[in-house]
């Protein structure tokens, strides 16, 4: 069975449950449990055999935009990869070197996509390659799908990538192709023979517009005769309406569920709703943005209660060292551990820029068994950062990746073991005991790169340009850091026509640049490898 | 530390050299962790390139994280969680290399700090106090370093003097000599007489290894081996021989040969940032469009984690893969320099292995008939540096 329900919806009030999705070849998915977003076919700075030791990701999301380039000369190469010799090797796995475990999810678009300028054409689906935006039809989809083979293909959607929400004659106009699309789709699944053995499960998408909108096309895919028999899931671009489906649509509840919306959840508060509304499945758009900013996260579920169980904090405070070096001291080291001394609540992050950690010997969060909470330190992070290491951002992502396992493993073992009532308390305990945001990461994000956000008119570089940066420098481009200069300020996250998501969530922008290209990124100095002048100049400099 | 010999060749030495974060096999290649890090790998990973020992530089450990955030947290070793050894370089050649205003007295090297633009002073005392709060297994002396084209002969000798006086307080200055294991710096230019009498001088103050310093700085390659072979006859057998910056493959072969055994250099992790592998074949440029549909690994036959199939637990990374990631994610970055580190790695345990059977010039022969399609194309400088050592590299 594709996937089970284990615990269906905790009571009429509470949707969550938990369920299993197993796919042969993959490791088996408890859900709820959330699902890695990729970039390039890469997780943002961590390489496969980082992946395979310490954050073996369930599963991971990857845009067929991310592999199609200069599409009209050649064909891309996520298309021509021979065939494994293992059949649990999907050419999507083999391309990526992503762990074979990992469940692969395909879909046309990036979750935080750029949005097409002329739209979505009467025949498919604007995507953004690295050479401009092209078309995408359902049978060239199917025809790519029949080639990579991922487990889990999200068909096409007549998705707007505006953050207004479109009028009503468009929004019809939204639901009518999405179907029209869906319809194409799955009659011209069937006839590729890679295809034809339903290994690969269909998720169909679900649109960001209100139930009475849609509701022919969702009747649609729930009918038996109708969409339904093909249909494996559910990909909600919107997961408000989940409720109305579970109403409305009884045959689709056994569906699992999996949320793709980008703006849908910036915080862990976001995703304990969602879980409450019954995802299975949730895409977590801020954790590369929250690593890339700086900040390591330090959130539990249930959230550690002061009040019934004080072992916690003073086990926070008996491992601090006797003596503390320096000038820190030991209130400012823990600000990860204890509550802001005048709301009370709790810190969702630490940001590894603050000078507060130079000193500090202990690892980002106490309990933490991560990789990089078992190795280093605080201090080695604040360092990285500081002197602008790609470790530092490896470390971040091993570890934010750890926090978000261990929060859905912990969502599971409360939904398993309690009432709906108790895991309601724990959510109300969690959005009590919580700050609402993660902190700003105070320093500069990692060096702009390839795929990063085009700038539309008005808008600043993401990063200093490199030639201004060494006019100040000394050498080696060590800049002269003042650690407190907050670069968070509103220069990109505007709320332009582009921005899709809110302002924490695209602090690291998620777009590619259409008119540039590797050589441009390393003639203008702003790829991450240093300028060949720099290069040049440093030579021998070992 | 303790150097024993597996060879008895008067030439080209091969052996095991024990230091406090344990042993390491000679000639070795040095990778350099500049910042407490190699670009973008974690220690573990750079422990799975067989590396036991690396460079840190002491300059810029000094500006960041700074000499109290080692000493808070106990050194270099615990700051960058790396079980194993490290070399430090004094910070000298940072200083003259990056520092436009330095300035070199008797006293130290006096330049601007590139953080506010005060003035500074690096002296012999402090360079050696920073890498003892540092706690690297090898340490550098201050030296006063000359680009070796430098026409100056009297200021040549000046620095070479003077680079025997820093020694002398250096080791004055050595407050652990028992865990730290400091390396005197030979230098006196291209001027082989000047070489010879730096290195007596030097080998007086018995340093428990040599290194030969103000080299690859862009001199003929000529020069540079006749510099290397001046002085490695007139070494102790049992101590270790360091050219610093030295890091081509062709370039470490031949300086094998000619009797050095320490080597280090960035290049092979800059090069990664720019899309470039290293292969036995020469350099692979992985951002050229030739590699979009070529599904091979980096170089056949490589045992690094990226080259090796899946069925070999390795990753079985592609060229296709890192020509789609070059300079787009940082991942396709850290996968070269996974590779890279681990070529010149393996470059070394073989030339190393064919030392100890006693078939070094055969793999040297090999190792140019696999860079260059035909020996007409063999580099000059290193046939004739060869031929001075008996290897012939013409001879089949």
């Amino acid at each position: 069975m594709f996937f089970s329900i284990l615990k269906p919806t905790l009571s009429d009030s509470c949707a969550a449950r938990l369920g299993r999705l197993s796919v042969p070849g993959r490791n088996a998915v408890s859900t709820p449990n959330f699902i890695a977003l990729t970039s390039r076919g890469a997780i943002p700075h961590l390489t496969p055999d980082v992946l395979q030791r310490h954050v073996q990701p369930p599963g991971a999301y990857l845009a067929l935009e991310d592999f199609v380039e200069k599409s009209h000369k050649t064909t891309p190469p996520i298309l021509q990869i021979p065939s494994s010799s293992s059949s649990n090797i999907s050419p999507l796995h083999a391309f990526t070197s992503l762990p074979s475990p990992t469940l692969m999810i395909l879909s046309p678009r990036r979750a935080a996509a750029v949005k097409p300028p002329q739209g979505n054409l009467k025949s498919g689906m604007s995507i953004f390659t690295s050479t401009g935006f092209q078309s995408l039809t359902s049978p060239a989809y199917v025809s790519s799908i029949s080639k990579i083979r991922p487990d889990i293909v999200i068909p096409l959607a007549d998705l707007t990538y505006s953050n207004h929400s479109p009028v009503a004659k468009r929004q019809a106009r939204m639901a009518e192709r999405t179907e029209d699309w869906l319809e194409e789709f799955l009659s011209e699944f069937p006839t590729h023979a890679s295809l034809a053995k339903g290994r690969t499960k269909i998720f169909a998408p679900v649109l960001p517009i209100d139930h009475p909108m849609q509701w022919e096309y969702l009747n649609r895919l729930s009918d038996a005769d109708g969409f339904l028999p093909q249909v494996s899931g559910l990909a909600l671009n919107d997961v408000d309406i989940l409720p109305e489906i579970h109403t409305s649509y009884p045959d689709l509840t056994p569906l699992p569920v999996l949320s793709v919306a980008a703006a849908g959840a910036p915080t862990p508060h976001h995703l304990l709703r969602q879980v409450s509304l019954g995802v299975d499945l949730l895409t977590v758009p801020f954790l590369n943005a929250v690593s890339d900013s700086g900040v390591g996260m330090t959130f539990v579920f249930p959230p550690p209660s002061t009040k019934s169980d004080p072992s916690a904090a003073i086990v926070m405070t008996q491992s601090q060292p006797e003596e503390t070096p320096g000038k820190t001291t030991g209130s400012q080291q823990d600000d990860a551990a204890f509550p802001d001394p005048i709301t009370g609540l709790l810190p969702l992050g630490t940001n590894l820029w603050s000078p507060t950690h130079r000193l500090s010997p202990l690892p980002i969060l106490l309990s933490c068994a991560c990789y990089t909470c078992k190795n280093h330190s605080r201090a080695y992070l604040h360092h990285l950062l500081n002197a602008r290491e790609m470790l530092a951002w490896v470390l971040l992502q091993i570890h934010n990746h750890h926090v978000l396992t261990t929060f859905f493993s912990s969502i599971r073992d409360v939904l398993s073991s309690s009432t709906a009532a108790a895991w309601e308390e724990a959510c109300k305990d969690f959005a009590r005991g919580y700050e609402a945001e993660f902190p700003i990461g105070t320093g500069e994000r990692p060096r702009a790169r390839g795929y990063h956000f085009k700038s539309q008119g008005g808008d600043k570089p993401i990063n200093k340009k490199q030639w201004d940066y060494e006019l100040k420098a000394g050498p080696d481009g060590e800049a002269p850091m003042e650690e407190n200069t907050a670069v968070v300020d509103d220069q990109r996250g505007n709320g332009g026509e582009t921005m899709l998501v809110d302002r924490t969530v695209s602090e690291t922008p998620v777009v590619p640049d259409p008119n540039m290209d590797a050589r441009d990124l390393d003639e203008r100095g702003v790829g991450f490898a240093e300028s060949m002048a720099t290069a040049e100049k440093k030579a021998g400099a070992g | 530390m303790a150097l024993s010999r597996l060879n008895l060749s008067p030439v080209v030495p091969a052996s095991v050299l024990t230091l406090p974060h344990g042993p390491v096999n000679l000639p070795i290649f040095m990778p350099v962790a500049t910042q407490a890090t190699l670009k973008g790998l974690t220690p573990e990973q750079l422990e799975d390139t067989g590396c036991r020992l690396c460079l840190n530089n002491t300059y810029h450990l000094g500006l960041k994280p700074g000499q109290d955030v080692l000493a808070a947290l106990g050194g270099a070793h615990r700051l960058q969680g790396w079980k194993h050894n490290i070399l430090t370089d004094s910070g000298g050649f940072q200083m003259v290399s990056l520092l436009k205003l330095a300035n070199i007295t008797e006293e130290g090297v006096r330049f601007l700090s590139p953080h506010d633009g005060t003035p500074m002073l690096l002296t012999p005392e402090h360079s050696i106090g920073l890498q003892n709060t540092i706690g690297s297994d090898i340490i550098m002396q201050l030296d006063d370093v000359l680009v070796t084209t430098s026409p100056d002969k009297t200021r040549m000798r000046e620095a070479m003097e003077r680079s025997v006086r820093w020694l002398d307080r250096c080791i004055a200055a050595h407050t652990s000599p028992e865990t730290q294991n400091l390396f005197c710096i030979i230098q006196g230019g291209l001027d082989i007489e000047m070489r010879r009498e730096c290195t007596e001088k030097m080998l007086k103050r018995d340093t428990p290894g040599i290194a030969v310093g103000g080299l690859s700085g862009g001199e003929a390659k000529d020069d540079y081996c006749k510099v290397v072979s001046a002085i490695t006859p007139m070494l102790p057998d049992l101590k270790p021989r360091y050219v610093m910056g030295i890091g081509y493959p062709e370039d470490l072969v031949v300086s094998v040969a000619l009797g050095a055994d320490m080597f280090d250099c960035v290049w092979p992790t800059r090069t990664a940032r720019f899309g470039n592998a290293i292969t036995s074949k020469g350099m692979l440029n992985l951002r050229n469009a030739k590699h979009m549909h070529d599904f091979g690994p980096i170089e056949e036959g490589c045992g690094c984690t990226c080259c090796r199939s899946r069925d070999e637990g390795g990753l079985g990374v592609t060229r296709s893969f890192i020509n789609h990631n070059a300079a787009k994610e940082t991942v396709a970055a850290h996968l070269l320099s996974i590779h890279n580190v681990w070529y010149q790695l393996e470059l070394m345990r073989q030339v190393r292995q064919s030392i100890v059977q006693d078939r070094f010039p055969a793999f040297i022969r090999q190792f140019f008939a696999d860079l260059y399609p035909t020996p007409a194309q063999y580099p000059k400088w290193a046939v004739d540096a060869l031929k001075v050592v008996n290897i012939d590299l013409m001879d089949d």
